[in-house]
């Protein structure tokens, strides 16, 4: 007797209730589960392979061989023909390629973060440009005068980061300019001497 | 702790290397501190504080992968691709050491 090849499950939601007619003609949930996963994998080479994978293609088995099974697949007319109804649906509901990029962000819980530490980092790069010499620049979105609330708004924020807030707070008190003080004549005052 | 999370605590220690500037501008304080407070996962605040701010290899470094992505315009990626190169990452403070730079 021989065994059944192993089968993943699909890894792609296929919504029954809405399939297409080409989509209905398929032989299988799996192929339904490939056309679908077509539109979520990253375009170009290895886009057929990747997408059968995900379909619970190719279980067990060797890559060359899901290389195969997916050429097959994916140059079936069957299955052609629902890739076109698929794609002219995503383009009337306006997610056509897009949607790729949104389910590669969905699936990275890290990559919301990651833009925004890159974003940190590349819009506000005037520290790391003038990390030695340091150089201000006031613009009037950045500008924040360091009232009372602001000082315990920073010494709560610094208890929150893991940062000493004490010396925070010292660092944003604004600075006293020191000197002594010497009266000015006006001209005036100065001509009557 | 994987590379992406090391690459946070370089930027946990280029932060407070910023902070420790008392020419930093009161709105750029107040934003990375919020940032800073703001991390999850395995950076708590304990990890955090136990992170000395970086020094100026680590900030040279920092500002050469900035540079890159500006120059670029690529939301971060050159600067990601360049920091978590592993002779790179071998410089990253661990907090398990307790710091390392400064």
């Amino acid at each position: 007797m021989t065994a059944k090849p192993a089968r993943r499950k699909p890894t792609v939601p296929i919504d029954k209730a809405q399939l297409t007619p080409a989509m209905r003609g398929l032989p299988n949930d799996m192929w339904r589960a490939a056309a679908v996963a077509r539109f979520l994998v990253k375009p170009g080479y290895g886009a057929n392979t990747e997408a059968a994978r995900m379909a619970g293609f190719g279980a067990n088995g060797k890559r060359g061989n899901l290389r195969i099974t997916a050429h097959g697949i994916f140059h079936d007319p069957r299955m052609l023909e629902a890739l076109h109804e698929l794609g002219e649906q995503y383009l009337k509901q306006g997610v056509p390629d897009a949607i790729a990029v949104v389910q590669e962000i969905m699936a990275d819980t890290k990559h919301k973060d990651r833009l925004a530490a890159a974003k940190l980092f590349i819009d506000r790069a005037h520290p790391v440009q003038t990390m030695h010499t340091v150089k201000v620049e006031h613009s009037p979105e950045r500008l924040m005068e360091a009232t009372a609330e602001v000082l315990e708004r920073i010494r709560q924020l610094a208890i929150r980061a893991g940062v000493d807030p004490d010396e925070q707070v010292e660092l944003a008190r604004p600075k006293t300019i020191e000197g002594t003080a010497t009266e000015v004549k006006t001209d005036e005052q100065r001509l009557a001497d | 702790m994987n590379s992406a999370w090391q690459t946070e605590l370089l930027f946990v220690a280029a932060v407070k290397r910023w902070l420790q500037s008392d020419e930093l501008p009161t709105a750029d304080r107040v934003y990375y501190l919020e940032w800073l407070a703001s991390r999850t996962g395995p950076i708590t605040p304990a990890v955090v504080a136990g992170i000395q701010p970086a020094d100026d290899v680590s900030m040279a470094i920092v500002a050469e992968a900035v540079r890159a992505s500006i120059a670029l315009d690529d939301n971060g990626t050159a600067m990601f691709k360049a920091l978590e190169q592993p002779v790179v990452q071998r410089l990253i403070p661990s907090p398990a050491r307790g710091g390392g730079h400064g």
